[in-house]
């Protein structure tokens, strides 16, 4: 198993790449659909 | 249940204990290969494995039985996992991935001292060798029950196909065998969810507007309470401090995506779970609001634990029967109302007369369930045997064997991933750190497997006993929400150049003593905000300590004793 560097434990975390953000974005986009289905579902059917 | 069902449920217990040991083959041939799978795993197997560990018995009894009483609420609680994951994608999962430890409390004895690791090695310990008794004890106690069987066959069913797979075939064969949970897993409940929209006797959106008119589709609370449990925001904000907790700090969820490929296939595992929970969540939730219109149509039992019926009856004859009779005109009522408010789903009368049966039914149901508790001495709550009573009852043979076989591959996952995770710490963390630091690579696997086995064998025992004691689990789960947020505080505050060992462990004391307070009510907050308090303390306390600590190390230098990630 490869031995880190000494300084690893605190380092600063590497940026995350340009995909990973993306696919963050896409993440929080996919869960506000989900919980505006969630609200609709409450909206319409709860009197 | 049918032979049929038995059949099913055996042939999956037989496939997963054979496959796991199937895998000892090939691989597990030295320590890290045991443990972290030689950090190998594609990031979609890490993904499911996580969701797995996470899904336990309790979701697929409890949570639907949730669903069916109160609707669908509780799905709030989920609603900060996502921000959660992203969080710990770009922040704590590349910082341990590359620190190339085993566990993360040994990350902490890199960055701060010894004492923080093992401070947190062995609040890990107890708080999880404790829980993983409780994960096994809340299914067999409902089999045991539903079944007829002693209980200590029902904690057997779980406990020792589990712990088979997992001395056997170590961290690769619990991802490899959870990858087959969760599959099982979706195939019961979307199983069920189509089998309750083919029973229900009304069409969907009729069935949608009884279960709306019963409050169960209420998703969302916006009231900011300190106090109450289930809101938007204590979802949002606590339940992010909650998941970020469990997923960044906990050695069950960091040992599956320290066993992923690389940073980035271990970032998009966590984002399996970003994507899928909630709607999962949802999913479960709604099999109970489902079961709920089901029961409108179809007559359910006064008591869906047979065990209180036959106490309540040996109790109070006269009574129960009493309380039976009341229950079937108060719920031909229901039923009455129920299929007026499908047929005119606006009306307003309907709606009324719909609620004020449904209350009626309710206040028998409370009468009776309290009948059954003064005769046993303890509250009867049966949330849990609603939906074993539909499942063994309702859906078709084959699918309710499936069900019974996804509840308890649900419980394996989880314990199969505690048991390793808790070899894990104890090898790592206190025998290689304090007891024997110089042995070969095969020793320390064969320790491994001998505290897998052990574990296995204490968390049996843990479920026989948590099982005839109800408070315990209360009392084992209260305990672990005393330091997830503290910790979580500590690798925070490890981020942070200046941060010292002095502040952490002082930040860890005082971040667990808050929490105890809050717990202890005073000031009384709710168990969701207990992370938030626990890691806001650990930041204070810690930045305040570290900034007055005199002759501190320099921020960049690794602990002089700790041992060097790799080494034997």
């Amino acid at each position: 198993m490869p031995v880190p560097p000494a300084d690893s434990a605190t380092d600063p975390a590497p940026a995350a790449p340009p995909r990973f953000r993306t696919t963050l974005v896409r993440v929080l986009v996919v869960q506000a659909a989900a919980l505006a289905l969630l609200a609709l579902l409450q909206r319409a059917f709860t009197p | 249940m049918h032979w049929i069902n038995w059949a099913v449920v055996v042939a999956y217990l037989a496939y997963v204990a054979v496959d796991g040991l199937r895998r000892t083959r090939g691989g597990a041939r030295d320590l890290e290969a045991y443990l972290l799978a030689g950090r190998s795993l594609p990031w979609w197997a890490v993904g499911l494995s996580v969701m797995a560990t996470q899904l336990s018995a309790v979701t697929m009894i409890g949570t639907t039985g949730q669903g069916a009483v109160d609707g669908l609420r509780f799905v709030q609680f989920y609603f900060g996992l996502p921000v959660a994951m992203v969080i710990l994608g770009v922040t704590l999962v590349p910082f341990l991935r590359r620190a190339g430890v085993y566990t993360a409390y040994e990350y902490l004895e890199r960055r701060f001292d010894a004492r923080t690791r093992a401070l947190t090695a062995t609040l890990f310990l107890l708080s999880r060798g404790m829980s993983c008794g409780t994960i096994i004890a809340a299914p067999a106690v409902v089999f045991a029950a539903v079944f007829g069987w002693p209980l200590p066959w029902c904690v057997a069913l779980v406990g020792v196909p589990a712990v088979l797979y997992t001395v056997a075939g170590g961290v690769q064969a619990v991802a490899w065998a959870d990858v087959k949970q969760m599959a099982l897993i979706t195939v019961a409940v979307v199983g069920a969810v189509l089998v309750l929209l083919h029973r229900i006797p009304v069409a969907p959106a009729a069935a949608l507007h009884v279960a709306g008119a019963a409050g169960r589709l209420r998703a969302f609370d916006f009231t900011f309470s300190l106090t109450s449990t289930y809101t938007f925001w204590s979802g949002l904000l606590g339940g992010t401090f909650l998941m970020l907790s469990y997923f960044g700090t906990d050695q069950s969820q960091v040992q599956r995506y320290l066993a992923a490929r690389s940073v980035d296939e271990a970032r998009r595992s966590l984002l399996v779970s970003a994507y899928w929970k909630i709607p999962l969540q949802a999913a479960v939730l709604m099999i109970g609001v489902l079961v709920f219109v089901f029961y409108q149509f179809e007559r359910p039992p006064l008591y869906y634990n047979p065990a209180h019926a036959q106490q309540a009856r040996a109790a109070a004859p006269a009574r129960y029967a009493a309380l039976e009779a009341r229950y079937g005109a108060a719920w031909g009522a229901r039923r009455d109302a129920a299929a007026a408010l499908a047929r005119a789903p606006a009306a307003r009368e309907a709606i009324a007369a719909f609620r004020a049966r449904d209350s009626a039914v309710t206040l028998v149901r409370d009468e009776a369930l309290a009948l059954a508790g003064g005769a046993t001495g303890t509250p009867a709550k049966d949330v849990n045997y609603i939906i074993p009573h539909f499942v063994t009852r309702e859906l078709p043979v084959g699918l309710a064997g499936l069900f019974v076989a996804g509840v308890i591959a649900a419980a394996m996952a989880s314990v199969a991933a505690e048991l390793n995770s808790l070899a894990t710490a104890s090898v790592i963390d206190l025998y290689r750190r304090w007891v024997r630091a110089d042995a070969s690579d095969a020793h320390y696997l064969g320790v491994s497997r001998v505290a897998t086995a052990l574990w296995g064998v204490f968390a049996c025992a843990v479920a026989v006993y948590a099982a005839t004691l109800g408070s315990l689990i209360e009392v084992v789960n209260r305990f672990g929400s005393l330091f997830y947020g503290s910790i979580l505080g500590v690798f925070f505050l490890a981020m942070w150049p200046r941060a010292r060992a002095a502040g952490a462990f002082a930040g860890l004391l005082a971040g667990m003593a808050a929490v105890a307070a809050v717990n202890f009510g005073a000031p009384r907050v709710s168990f969701l905000w207990h992370n938030v308090v626990g890691t806001l303390v650990v930041l204070g306390i810690g930045t305040l300590v570290s900034v007055r600590s005199p002759g501190a190390p320099p921020p960049h230098s690794p602990p002089a004793r700790a041992p060097r990630a790799g080494s034997p």
